[in-house]
């Protein structure tokens, strides 16, 4: 029987996180562990402590957002604005981080999540070129120069350089 | 992004506007066979309606079927750039239209030449040619039926009436309405209309249906609207509000609604059609002011008044409504213009690149093949 109103994640480094049932329904998978009497004990998961951290604290600002839709509270929805903004911050600047998350968000589903890490993985590649992409992501060209004439021909480069 | 899932790194894709697309593919080898993942149009497409699109422009001066590409979605401050893109060697063209991914185009001259063109693979096919007639004024429409996910083309033929040696028009008399299915070989006959549609820059499809404004009529009631459905092939009057009825509009698909822009005095009012089909829902929405851009202080070449967008053409012209709620305007071909409804501010793009003169259609920019479109016809 689900009598506890919180639910135990154990994650893949061996750190457990307590939270709330409310919170944490937010993620499919987990949800239907609840549903099925199956997280009275910890629920081990393959997500670092960081990682699995980072998603608890969303799922709690996403819950805290919802809970507090109706009330025109100014003060605290521009706190978790200011939250939101600092958070698609450090996403963006940690590669690491980034694809954990998404990994992380993925096998959770929790689909708000993911569509954040999804737009943001967008917004880094929008507007850069193949060299400026390839730095941000330390990727090697392994095009030789034929091959990349090749592909600007046969697959569409459209445009006069 | 090796070790994302295929899936996670299709979404991220196809949240990408079609420039950064084309970027992608030459990262890498991983990238580019992920890139060129056949769920990718239609994942991008769904997600179309949350982007800014892009704006083709068409210059014909001083070389004839230039064809430049600017993102509206990756538009920032200090970037903000105008491709040239490689066009296909073909005799003198008009844009017909521009629908989801595909450019129709018809030569300039005989009208009887029409092009399916997408502008980012540069992959083109010349469609089966239509029964031809003499003296005739020819109206095309060019759409997508969501449903159906058929792209047709609609060709009216007017065989002009003459009235003795007077060029001066006396109406239109008979008329033939054609179509054609993309990816079949046949245009069908879809007998006459009785309306006399007039020749916009580009027809305007919302909800699937494609829209004009006819010519003022001699006697009955004045111009009217009407639609063409790509699904029933069914012609149908539009109900528009009183204000609209003896006067000249253009219209525009302004974030998935049927509009009017109307020239007046203060500058251009524009009608919004909030609910379509409902005469009710029309609302006079934006008033937008008289604003001179700076590309226009300079004085224009004269031959460019040659140039057959400058005739007959509004001094603005409503683009589009952008994602962030500004209204994208062009002026007398030769200037993009961003609205803020807002504060009422107008802010001139200045792009690197921009043509002189040219006619901007929104594009919503795609990677798909045109066979990939076709396929379900053959």
């Amino acid at each position: 029987m689900a009598t506890t109103s919180t639910v135990k994640l154990r994650s893949g480094d061996n750190e457990v996180f307590e939270v709330e049932k409310q919170v944490m329904i937010q993620s499919g998978t987990i949800r239907n562990m609840i549903e099925d009497d199956a997280a009275d004990g910890e629920i081990p998961l393959q997500i670092s402590s960081r990682n699995l951290a980072k998603v608890v604290e969303w799922c709690k600002c996403m819950q805290h957002r919802d809970r507090n839709n109706n009330n025109d509270n100014k003060e605290e929805e521009e706190e978790e604005e200011e939250w939101e903004k600092k958070f698609d911050e450090e996403v963006s600047e940690d590669k690491d981080l980034h694809f954990g998350l998404l990994l992380a968000a993925n096998y959770l589903e929790i689909p708000a999540l993911l569509h954040r890490l999804c737009q943001l993985a967008a917004d880094i590649v929008k507007g850069k070129t193949p060299e400026e992409i390839r730095r941000t992501f330390n990727i090697k060209k392994d095009f030789t120069p034929e091959e990349e004439e090749a592909v600007m021909d046969e697959h569409g480069w459209a445009f006069h350089d | 992004m090796e070790y994302l899932p295929q899936e996670i790194v299709l979404d991220i894709l196809s949240r990408l506007p079609v420039t950064s697309l084309l970027h992608f593919k030459l990262v890498c080898k991983a990238w580019l066979n992920t890139a060129q993942n056949p769920l990718l149009p239609s994942l991008q497409f769904s997600r179309m309606a949350k982007n800014d699109p892009c704006l083709i422009l068409h210059c014909d001066y001083p070389i004839r079927n230039q064809l430049y590409s600017f993102e509206l979605s990756s538009r920032d401050e200090d970037n903000q750039t105008v491709h040239q893109i490689r066009v296909p060697a073909l005799p003198e063209f008009d844009v017909v239209g521009s629908c989801k991914g595909l450019l129709c185009l018809c030569d300039s001259s005989t009208k009887n030449r029409l092009y399916v063109y997408n502008p980012f693979t540069r992959n083109y096919v010349e469609l089966p040619k239509s029964t031809e007639f003499q003296n005739q004024g020819v109206v095309f429409g060019f759409g997508f039926h969501p449903t159906t996910n058929k792209y047709k083309v609609v060709k009216i033929d007017y065989c002009r009436k003459t009235h003795g040696n007077h060029r001066y028009y006396r109406g239109y008399g008979k008329s033939e309405v054609q179509i054609l299915t993309l990816g079949s070989q046949e245009w069908r006959s879809l007998g006459q209309v009785n309306y006399h549609m007039l020749e916009a820059p580009s027809q305007v499809l919302v909800n699937g249906r494609l829209h004009w404004c006819t010519w003022p009529r001699y006697r009955g009631p004045s111009r009217l609207l009407i639609s063409f459905d790509i699904a029933d092939e069914q012609f149908r009057v539009v109900e528009k509000p009183d204000e609209l009825h003896r006067i000249h509009y253009d219209l525009v698909n302004l974030g998935g609604c049927l509009s009017a822009a109307v020239p007046c005095s203060s500058g251009k009012e524009i009608w919004v059609m909030k609910e379509y089909d409902v005469k009710e829902s029309w609302i006079k929405e934006y008033n937008i002011g008289i604003h001179v851009p700076r590309g226009l202080e300079q004085d224009l070449i004269p031959s460019f008044r040659d140039s057959k967008f400058f005739r007959n053409r509004s001094f603005v012209r409503v683009l589009c409504l952008l994602k962030n709620g500004e209204i994208l305007l062009e002026y007398k071909c030769r200037a993009l213009v961003s609205y803020n409804p807002r504060n009422e501010m107008f802010k001139d793009l200045l792009l690197h690149g921009m043509p002189n003169l040219f006619e901007a259609s929104v594009h919503e920019g795609s990677l798909s093949w045109i066979d990939s479109f076709s396929d379900n016809d053959l």
